[in-house]
Order: structure tokens, then sequence, then C-alpha cells
């Protein structure tokens, strides 16, 4: 594929920000109508669209003010790249508004087409928030380009932020030409950057900005069990630094810098009124030892329901939590009102514990060398704890053993650390003391699955048979949600569902759960008929497949791959016990596979003893990033995987009757 | 002006009584919340529901305030909460309201089970705008009820009030049972008009309406929570509903929709011009074809493939061409027939129009969505006929057209709008006839290919697909917005969803820019370990296209009927060329099955030394069943079941050597 070579790019993009700005009424500005003429390689690896032109320009205002102007122009190279022709600017009401947003369309033929105010929807981005003042512009041209368009946006949003800093990303997912930020400052005001998943890229002076630049960023095809994309694009961190008393803002020049700002805003919030203290009291009272103590009032919070109310963000309240009285009162809350009554309850009970931000969706999206808030999505609690306290959420923080605890997960017990936050780097907030640690991460054999089936095969192939799942840890959890939001009709459909996928015509006569909360383990008992398991094959002669219940499609299916692979963790393990009917023998039996890959083993055995048919099934899978270089070895783990899922065993009658037709 | 007069005599008392109302319903009033229920373990309808609503009352109170009608909806609801999964689904609510709307008077209690109450905070109630676009504002009140705990009640309450609406939705359900709910309804008093409120209600049976002057009341007992299935009916053919409407009195159901019928005439008259232009064009399009099905098909073909639909995301029409299309008021026949293009309504004008200058009388006919809801004439509800098609009349039958679809040939229809009863519009006698129902024939997916089998169980080959009538339309719909290349990734995708495993090239993709022509697709295809190795026995299920398909049906009971958008056959040939080396052992083939008159299954297989041939055909909606009734589902459930047992067929590759032995 031929490709635009960078300088070029950049040549080009360099007569862009020059361009002048003055334009009459709708007339496309001049630095779009450059953009479009930047060359673009036909296909472009096989994206929808190329992004010609990318750049956010931010400019500090010396009362602490921010304006950012963004601009965009992207080429739609087919019909399914129209989706690209749009503009979103998110803001904070009361903190920040959108001053302008306008867009064109330059058409193959015809004349330019101009969008302004009319055209712009206003909505409120509320997601899991019971409410918030998150709200965003959006502009759409989706259904005015055309295969060969250039959408071209414009927009300023003024906006105030709790700390200056702002994480930008040159990418999404398309192709880029040219991709650029610039800060301007006033005079004195200096900046610190960071750039992740990328080389370095240094500022450059040009006059009073400060630009970041890059471009020919290639096309991040979202692929089936890629990594996601906040560890694929490249972005920067930037950090404004304003001479010393030049501004109110908190200066988080380290991690503990960001823990005093977060503890600053949170503390406050730590209040405990006389029904709180003595809710705590009675939790805790009578409880004999120090896991019981803890367990009971950190069972009563993560027992509230979640529920968010996000206001006043631009001071704060992104990171403040609600207060704990307010939580306690009305029984519900966000992540960190959770976590905070939870620390508050805690320290009433005679229980140190800290506030901990996290990202709850991806482990690998923190990084050390840029310490802000804006990096995290979540919070947890840390609870200090003495030796006695064994369990995979135990960390050592400088001289404390800290038990690590999430109250806003309802399906992860006291003990354990949710799946997805595992491994991901975490700010403890707890004084002097305050770190980024490093979250225990469990081993595969901590989080698994197991099926135990018995049963037995009749002449007909007919199976009765019972299956007994056994899931543990992270496996255990999952389960365990799905169990809790679905209805028990809901959850039988969906179980005679997943059963009839794996034996077709198969009724479940028994769905019988047990939920060992407290040791993470979730079980499910299954009473299973199927009048055609067993299929009969000419010549009296019946095959029985072994009972792959789980993970005969696991892999990242086949076909050229352009993104890494990100394999999960995982443990499965089946065992399978059959009476064959009487008078039947195994007349051939598939051999055992034992494959190994550095990311993963696979063992199957399968053995008859008696009439007793014994398989044997064991998967593990360690979590581990493949490049797309290896993934045709990669391939092949899973190939043997869903091969072996397969391999028959035939069953013969002992006196053979004459096959049915024989060529 | 004597009723206007009567009115406004009424105003002033309404307007005080909706004040007094509105100051009295400011400081709500609760009633007490007895023990039993605080005490209660499970739900009466339901006894593994997560919660249950006890009491839903709704109180619709029409009035004239002087400036129109205000219609004001009072709501109290009492709800018990069983576990979290209860109180996570009751305890956070969202009134959307609109320009015109006002919703107030909020107020919400949670009675803990210790008998404690927690009171719902004013300042814990937000309201913003959800949406605003153009002249448009979206906006909502919403609130998270306080205290909310597995064993507690809550109850909250709240008022919408709206203004000249002309008619009123309420749905009679939640996502958990109702145990009990009233709806009251006083509207604006009528006497003296020839209009009175009329309370019609659907999916949903219940005594008859107590009365209080012009007062009604309906109670419902047990209403279960939504359930959703597959192969379910449209939602509003399931959930039920109410719909109030002011109707006229002295007009019977068939005067009702003859002047819906013609009214529509009249509105539709003027667009459907026969000049001498349109009349010489239907001439040329119809010469050659001599009789009916053969005149018309010519000027359907014309219509779906040379006047390009400007809402068909196929042909790349901007938003801003269709709004000045849209403005230009010489949107008749000729006018569309010269441009070439134009919207749905547009090319079955020009359709109806070239028909009437090829000598037939057509006519304009409007018809329900079936996607959205199935059509009852004893419902006066114009608004189910929402779909527009042509009729054209031969041998005294109203046949039905509808080109603004290209992939749809004559003779058929876009499936919902199928199988109904429409109205032919016309000024003096407008008459209901119903639309047919293609045939399985119609909706044909016919899929071959040729195969070889490795010693190593895998198969590889040349795979052709063809769909024809609303299979294709659905196919041809899901890629024509799409590339050439991005069609083939989707395929591609399609594809290894079916087998897992596969590794597909070589994919055309055909028809999907061609009305004229089939949905076609061919492709090479390698599945590797395709054959169950056992042993050294291969196992081989010839029904290559099955292998690995899902069950139609999975779940052991039903409680909606079952609904399959329109009939539709499989014809399905294989070769597969088998590895030497191996005998083949085959079991007779499973024949013929016919489920009732509305499933037909057959499969041939033939075996020779290296070759199996395999014939198989399914149909359903033989008899032009597509709504099962859920007792029947048992029975449809085993002969689905029974054809997948059937597509399993498999053959047994025995090694020579062991066969000799």
């Amino acid at each position: 594929m031929k490709r635009v070579r960078l300088a070029p790019a950049l040549a080009v993009a360099a007569c862009l920000w020059s361009a002048s700005d003055a334009r009459g009424g709708d007339d496309p500005p001049a630095w779009l109508v450059a953009a479009s003429k930047m060359p673009v390689a036909e296909r472009s690896d096989g994206a929808p669209a190329v992004e010609l032109f990318r750049e956010c320009r931010v400019r500090v205002e010396p009362n602490g003010t921010f304006v950012s102007t963004t601009r965009r122009a992207v080429r739609i190279l087919a019909r399914e790249g129209k989706e690209a022709a749009v503009v979103r600017e998110v803001y904070e009401t009361g903190s920040g508004n959108v001053q302008d947003m306008r867009a064109w369309v330059l058409r193959t033929a015809g004349k330019p087409i101009a969008y302004g105010k009319k055209e712009v929807i206003d909505a409120s981005l509320t997601q899991d928030n019971l409410h918030s003042e998150t709200r965003a512009r959006i502009l759409t041209a989706a259904d005015d380009v055309e295969v060969g368009s250039v959408f071209g946006s414009e927009s300023v949003v003024e906006f105030r932020q709790a700390t200056p800093q702002f994480p930008w990303s040159f990418q999404h997912r398309l192709p880029v030409l040219t991709s650029r930020f610039v800060m301007t400052a006033p005079s004195g005001w200096t900046f610190r950057s960071r750039t992740f998943d990328h080389d370095p890229i240094e500022p450059r002076r040009e006059g009073d900005e400060s630009v970041w630049a890059t471009g020919e960023l290639p096309y991040l095809k979202d692929e089936r069990w890629s990594p996601p994309l906040t560890s694929l694009a490249p972005r920067i961190a930037v950090t404004v630094l304003p001479p010393l008393g030049a501004s109110q803002w908190p200066q988080l020049t380290d991690w503990s810098a960001v823990a005093h700002w977060f503890e600053s805003l949170a503390e406050p919030q730590g209040k405990s009124t006389p029904a709180l203290i003595a809710k705590a009291r009675a939790l805790a009272d009578g409880k004999s030892g120090e896991w019981e103590r803890i367990e009971s009032i950190a069972s009563y919070v993560q027992g509230l329901q979640y529920v968010s109310i996000q206001t006043g963000l631009a001071r704060g309240g992104g990171y403040r939590p609600h207060a704990a009285a307010d939580v306690f009162s009305k029984s519900y809350g966000d992540c960190k009102g959770k976590a905070n009554l939870l620390r508050t309850m805690l320290r009433e009970a005679g229980i140190r514990a800290y506030l901990v931000m996290i990202t709850s969706d991806d482990p690998d999206y923190v990084r050390e060398e840029w310490p802000s808030p804006y990096q995290f999505n979540h919070c947890i609690t840390a609870i200090a704890v003495s030796d006695t306290v064994r369990a995979p959420g135990v960390t050592q923080v400088g001289t404390e053993r800290l038990l690590l605890f999430d109250p806003t997960d309802s399906s992860t017990p006291l003990g354990q650390i949710p799946f997805l936050e595992q491994g991901s780097l975490a700010l403890v907030a707890c004084g002097s003391s305050s770190a980024l640690i490093r979250v225990p991460r469990s081993e595969p054999t901590d989080h698994g699955v197991e099926h135990t089936i018995r049963g037995s095969v009749g002449a007909d192939g007919a199976l009765v048979a019972t299956v007994l799942q056994h899931s543990r840890g992270g496996e255990a959890s999952k389960r365990r949600w799905q169990h809790r939001s679905l209805t028990p009709t809901d959850y039988r459909k969906a179980v005679e569902a997943w059963i009839s996928g794996v034996i077709p015509g198969a009724a479940v006569s028994k769905v019988e759960v047990k939920d060992q909360f407290r040791e993470n383990r979730f079980s499910l008992e299954l009473e299973v008929r199927a009048p055609r398991y067993a299929r009969m094959l000419p010549g009296g002669l019946l095959a029985v497949k072994p009972l792959a219940l789980e993970g005969s499609a696991w892999g990242p299916g086949s076909g050229e791959r352009r993104m890494p692979l990100l394999l999960p963790s995982s443990m499965l393990s089946e065992r399978t016990e059959l009476q064959m009917p009487e008078g039947y023998a195994v007349e051939e039996c598939s051999e055992p596979v034992a494959a190994e890959a550095p990311f993963g083993t696979l063992h199957t055995s399968c053995e008859l003893e008696g009439s007793t048919l014994r398989l044997r099934r064991d998967l593990e899978l360690k979590r581990s990033v493949v490049p797309a270089g290896d993934y045709a070895s990669a391939s092949k783990f899973f190939d043997r995987v869903r091969s072996a899922s397969q391999a028959a065993v035939v069953l013969a009658p002992a006196t053979l009757p004459a096959p049915a037709s024989s060529r | 002006v004597r009723r206007i007069t009567l009115v406004f005599a009424f105003t002033a008392v309404l307007v005080a009584c909706a004040f007094l109302t509105t100051r009295a319903e400011a400081k709500p009033t609760w009633k007490d919340v007895d023990k039993d229920l605080l005490a209660e373990s499970r739900g009466i309808v339901d006894p593994e529901a997560p919660s249950e609503t006890v009491i839903w009352e709704v109180r619709v109170t029409d009035s004239f305030d002087g400036k129109g009608i205000r219609s004001e909806e009072f709501n109290y609801v009492r709800v018990k909460i069983f576990n979290e999964r209860g109180r996570d689904l009751e305890s956070k609510f969202e009134i959307p309201y609109r320009r015109g709307e006002s919703v107030g008077d909020i107020a919400g209690r949670t009675t803990r089970p210790n008998g404690t109450i927690v009171e719902l905070k004013k300042d814990a109630v937000f309201d913003r705008t959800v949406v605003k676009a153009g002249g448009y504002k979206g906006k909502a009140k919403s609130f998270a009820m306080p205290g909310v705990e597995p064993g507690a009640v809550i109850e909250y309450q709240w008022k919408i009030i709206r203004r000249d609406i002309p008619a009123l939705i309420l749905y009679a359900q939640k996502t958990t049972p109702i145990r009990s709910m009233t709806i009251t309804v006083t509207p604006f008093n009528t006497s003296g008009t020839d209009y009175s409120m009329q309370i019609r209600s659907f999916n949903v049976t219940h005594g008859p309406p107590a009365e209080d002057g012009i007062t009604k009341t309906i109670r419902l007992e047990k209403i279960r929570g939504v359930e959703t299935e597959p192969y379910m009916p449209p939602d509003d053919q399931v959930r039920p509903w109410f719909l109030l409407e002011y109707v006229e009195t002295r007009q019977s159901t068939d005067e009702y929709w003859k002047k819906v019928g013609s009214m529509g005439y009249e509105a539709w008259k003027p667009y459907l011009g026969v000049t001498p232009a349109v009349r010489r064009f239907a001439d040329s399009l119809v010469t050659g074809a001599f009789d009916f099905d053969g005149r018309i098909r010519a000027i359907h073909d014309f219509c779906r493939t040379k006047i390009r639909n400007v809402y068909d995301d196929a042909h790349d029409f901007t938003d801003d061409f269709r709004s000045k299309l849209l403005d230009d008021e010489k949107r008749m026949p000729e006018e569309t027939l010269r441009r070439g293009y134009g919207t749905s309504d547009d090319i079955n004008q020009l359709f109806a129009a070239l028909a009437e200058g090829a000598g037939f009388r057509s006519r304009m006919a409007v018809v329900s969505d079936r996607s959205e809801n199935f059509f009852r004439r004893d419902h006066r509800l114009g608004f189910q006929l929402s779909e527009h098609l042509v009729a054209v009349l031969v041998g005294g039958q109203w046949k039905f057209y509808d080109p603004a679809h290209r992939d749809i040939p004559a003779g058929m229809l876009p499936w919902w709008e199928e199988s109904q009863e429409a109205l032919v519009l016309d000024k003096e006698t407008p008459v209901f006839a119903t639309t047919p129902l293609s045939l399985p024939s119609r909706s044909l997916a016919r899929r071959a290919g040729r195969l070889r089998l490795g010693a190593d169980g895998t198969l590889e080959g040349e795979v052709r697909e063809i769909y024809t009538g609303h299979l294709a339309m659905r196919k041809k719909e899901d890629l024509d917005e799409l590339s050439p290349s991005r069609r083939r990734e989707e395929v591609q995708e399609q594809l290894r969803a079916r087998w897992t495993s596969a590794t597909v090239d070589s994919i055309t993709v055909s028809g999907v820019d061609e009305p004229l022509q089939p949905y076609e697709v061919a492709y090479r295809i390698t599945l590797p370990d395709y054959a169950e190795r056992v042993g050294k026995r291969l196992l081989v299920q010839p029904e290559v296209f099955e292998r690995g398909a899902s069950s139609v049906f999975t779940a052991s009971t039903r409680t909606h009927w079952i609904y399959f958008r329109h009939p539709w056959s499989e014809e399905d040939s294989l070769t597969i060329e088998l590895p030497s080396g191996y005998e083949i052992v085959a079991d007779p083939a499973p024949g013929a099955l016919q489920v009732g008159r509305t499933i037909a299954h057959r499969m041939a297989v033939e075996v020779d030394e290296r070759t199996v041939r395999l014939h198989r055909y399914m149909g359903f909606g033989m008899d032009g069943t597509i709504l099962i009734h859920p007792s029947e589902y048992g029975r449809l459930k085993k002969g689905f079941d029974s054809i997948q047992q059937r597509d399993g067929y498999t053959l047994t590759l025995r090694p020579l050597e062991a066969a000799e032995r």
C-alpha cells in the first residue's frame, strides 16, 4: 500500500495553521481547504476514512480559564466512513461552554455545505449516572457526505478545571496524516509533557506556542481480543506549571501531591453523624475477630445501591465523594461515595482505612510517569489489616498491610479484587505514606471453572446427566453477576440456551445455584436429558462427543491480524464420566492431547474403565499480549483447542450387526 | 357557539378545581403501609419476581382552562422490594417530558422493613434538558428513592400536565409484575357535542369500567412483568396498553373508515395527475407485454429500478438534497419521471399514474406496518395505517404494489405490508382488501457447494448462495450502504459466525445494487477439522450449511404467540469428494418430515465411490401460517429440533484396512 510520507504531510500541515482565518460567511476556512488537498492513499490500510488534520489548541488565560479550539479534517474513503463526519464536544455545565461549533462538507462536485448553530444538538450525557452536569454538543454531517468528500469542523470551548492537566490523544481509530496539540500560556508559565504508546514527542516552540506534533499514524482496526484503544492510540499528557503564586491550582508534581489533593477533597466528606456511628458500631460489635468486624461493615456498604449523581465537576466534584452521612442516610452512592462511607464507618469501629483511586476498565491505562487524577475513573477502599489477615487482595504499602476492597462491585467479596482492577496502578491516599501501587493480580488457578459431568448414555443415544459447574474467583463473580441480574425464569432460559447450544435438543430439568459468596465460589447444578446426544452411526455404532460446555470457541478467530492479541487469564477443567450402554464397548477413542504455547496449555485424555468412559480436558490461559506477527502460531494453539473439543469416542455393540450400506 | 359558551361557563370552575387540586397535592398524602406488606417475602403475581407493584393508580383529568384542553395525569405507585435486583430495578426514575408539558408534585417515601420512613427530599429531584436540537427540547426529571433495601416498600407520585393532545397512550405494564392497577379517567365534559372520550384497551382483558358521572375507572389485577422471547410479536401486540381519545359518537366504525378512505383519496388526488407525457411513457413501457402481469411488471420494474428513492441509503442522497426536494411543490408524477428520483410516495404516485396511463384503474392504499402492530378494523385509529401502497384493479380484484422498495418484485410487498387488510382509498367507495402473503418459494435461499474433504478432516471448496424475495431484501439492505470491500468483510464475518474455524476467501458479492437480480454470494472456504476424527474414523455431516446451527427454540416453555415475519424456504445441494483410502458407511438418509401443514423438510443423500451428493429442502409457512398460538409451542419446538437432528445426519468414513479386517 502506497503511503503518504510524514515529511510532505507535515509540510502541507505547516501551511494549515499559518493559513489565514479570514473568510466570509459560510465559506470553508483556509486551513480546511489546504487540508483537503493533502494526498491520501486510496484505501489507507482498509480504513473507511482518514483524518487529514487533527489539531487541538489550548490557550491558558491568566485567570485560570482555558479556551480550546479543535480543528479536524476527514476525508471519507468508503461509505461506512460517513460516520466520521461528526464533531462532538463534551462540556460541564457551570464550568464550561461551547462557544462556537461549525462544520463544512467539501464535496467532490458542487458547492461546499456549511453547518452552524441550527444543526447543533445539545445532549445530556448521564450514562450510568442518575444526574450529571456533563453534556455534549454534537454536529453531524454523516447524511451529507459522499465518498471522496472532506468533512471539516472547528469548535471552541471555554472551560475551567480542578487541575491544569490535559490528556490528549493524537488519534482515535482512523489513520491520521497530521496530528497536533498546541498550548499557549501567559509569559512565565511552563509545561511538562509525557508521551504514551508512541516514541516521545517533544514540544517545539513556535512563537508563544508550544507544539506537539506527529503524523502518519496507521489505522487501529477494531479486532477481536485486541487491547483497548486506550492502550493503543498515541497520547500525550501535559501539565501546566504556572509560576509560584500565579494560580490557585494545586501543583501536582508527584503522586504524593495528587494523593494530598484528593485527600483535601475527600477528608471533609468523612464526617460522622450519631446515626452513622451507631450503625458502624452495631455492625462491628460482637464480631469475634478483625476479619469479621471488617467484613460486617464492608458487606453493609457493599449492599447499598449504586447511584451516581455528578455535580460540581470543575471544582473537583468528579473526585469529591458525597458526604458519608448523606450516602448513609440515603442508602445509595457512587463508587467514591461508597468507598468514603466504608472508610468512615470503619474508622468509627476503630479500623483504619483509606481511599484508593484506580481505573476500572483497563489495567494498562494508568502510567506512573504522569501524576494526575485524570488517569483514574474509579474509587475503592484500602483497609489496614494485621498479619493475621491473608487474602489475595492484601498488599504491603510502606509499613502497612492494606486489604484492597471495592464496595461498588457487589459480586466480588471482601478479600478479592475485581478482575479488571487486578494489575492496574492505583493511588492509595494515606497521608505521608501515600503511594502509587500495583494492585495484586491473581493466578489463573484462582479464578477458574470446573465442569463435572456424570451420567449415562443409552443404546438409543440418549443422555441423562448431572452437570456441575464450579467457578471461583473472577469467574465466580462473573457468573454471580449474571445470576443476580436475571429473574429466575430468565436465568433458566439462559441456561437452557447455553446447554442446547452445546447439545442440540437437550432439555434441562433442574437448575440449582449454590452461591458461596464469602469464598467467591459459585456452583450451578443441572440435570440434562438429551434424546440424541450420542450419534447413531451405521453398523450400530454410537459416537459420543465430549460435552465441551465452554471454551471450544475460544480464540480470536481466523484471518489477517493487524492488532496484538490480548489474552485473558483463565482456567477451564472438565471431567466427564459416562456409563456406556450395556453391551457396548469402546471401539475407538481419541489420542490424548498435550499442547503448549507461551500463553497457555491444553491437556485432554480419554479412558475406559469397565463400562465407564472418562474424558478429561484442561485448558489454561495466562494473561498475555501476543504481537500481531505471532498470531499464526497462537492461532494453531486455538485450533488444537477446537479440534480436541470435537474428538468423539466410538462405541460398538459387542456383536456387530452388518453395516447398513457399505461402498 | 353554544358549546363554546358552555365551555367558558365551566372554565372558571374547572380552573379553580385544578388549582385546588394542585394545592391539595402539593403536600403529598400517603396511605399507611401495613405490617403484612412489609413482612411479605415473595410476590403474589409471580413468586420469583424481584419486586412487585402493589398499587398503581393513574388518574387522568381533562379540563378546559380557557386556553384549551388541559390534561392532567396523576400517578401513584407503591412497590414492594423483595431483593437487591428489585431494589436496583425500582429505585431510580426518569420522567421524560417535552415542550408544552410539565411535570410536578413529585414526592416519594420509603418504608424500611423495620417500619421507619425515609422521605424523598425535594433537592434530590433533578431536572435537566436531555436533548436540545433545532426547535425541539426534551427534558426529564430524575430521582432516586432513598433508603431502599430488600423488604422495603417504596411509594412515589407525580403529575404530568399536557395541553391539547389529541390522544393519550397509557402502558399498563412494567418490567416487574403489577398486583393491582386502576385507571380513572375524567374527560372534559363534551355533552352537547358530537364527541366523547373513548377508552380502548389492547392486549388486556378487564371488566366493565365503574362509572361515576362522567368519570370511569378500570381495574386491572395481576399483570405479569415484561417477558421477552425469541420470535415474538411486536411490543404493542403483547404489552397491555390503553388509548384515551375523543371520537365522534354518531359515526359507526364503517363510516369512520369510509371517511378515512375518502379523505385520503382527496389528499392524494392532486398528486396523481396522468398527463399526456405520463400516458405516452406508460404506453412505451408496456409495449410488447400482452397480459396484465407483464404490463404491470414492466411499469413496476421501471419505477423501482429507474426512479431512485431519495430515502434509500444505497443511493447516497444527502439530507441537504432531500430537504430541498421536500420543499419543492412540483413533485407531480411527470416531474418525478423527468427527474429520475423521488421520495417513496413520489415513486408510488408515479407508479399509480403510469398504471392509469396504461389503462388500469389504480388507487393509493394504506396498510399497517406489521413489524409494529397488527391492524384491527374495529379500532378506529387511522394511524394504524402508516404504510402507503398502490392498488391496481384487475378482474374485479385489487392487487397491491409498493415499487418504492427497489428490491421487492411485482407480486410481493415488503414483508411488513403483507397479509393484512389494506384500505384502498376512494372518494365514494373506499374498500378493505387483504394484501397477499408470499409463498415460501418466493423467499428462497438456494445454497450449493462443491467441496473436497481431506484425509485430515479439512473440508474445502467453492460455495454459492443465492437469496430471493424477503431473504434477499434483508441481506441487500444490510449491505447496500457499505463499500464493496466492506461488504466482503461483512460476508466474511457472517460466515465465520456460522463456522467459527472457517477461512474464507475469493468472496464475490453481487445483486446488492441490482434490484432485478437476486442476492448472491460466492466464496471459497476452508474448514479445518470439519470431519470429526474418532480414532481412525472420520465422521462427516454432509449438510455443511447447517453444521453448528443453533436451535431455533431453546426454552422449555412459552408465554407469547410465536411470530415469524414471513414464509421462506431453503434448497441446499452439496457435492463432497471424499478422501481415498476410506470406506463410506452410511445409514439411509432421513427422508421427509412434515410438521403439521406449516413446515416441510426433505433430505436425500446419494453416496457413490468417492462422492456424496446431498439435496435438502426446508420450507416454513407452507400453509401461510406465520403466527402460532403458544399452546402449539411444544409441537413446533419438537419439529425444529427434529429438523436439526436430521440436518446432523452423519456419514462414517472407515479406513479401508480396518474395513477389510
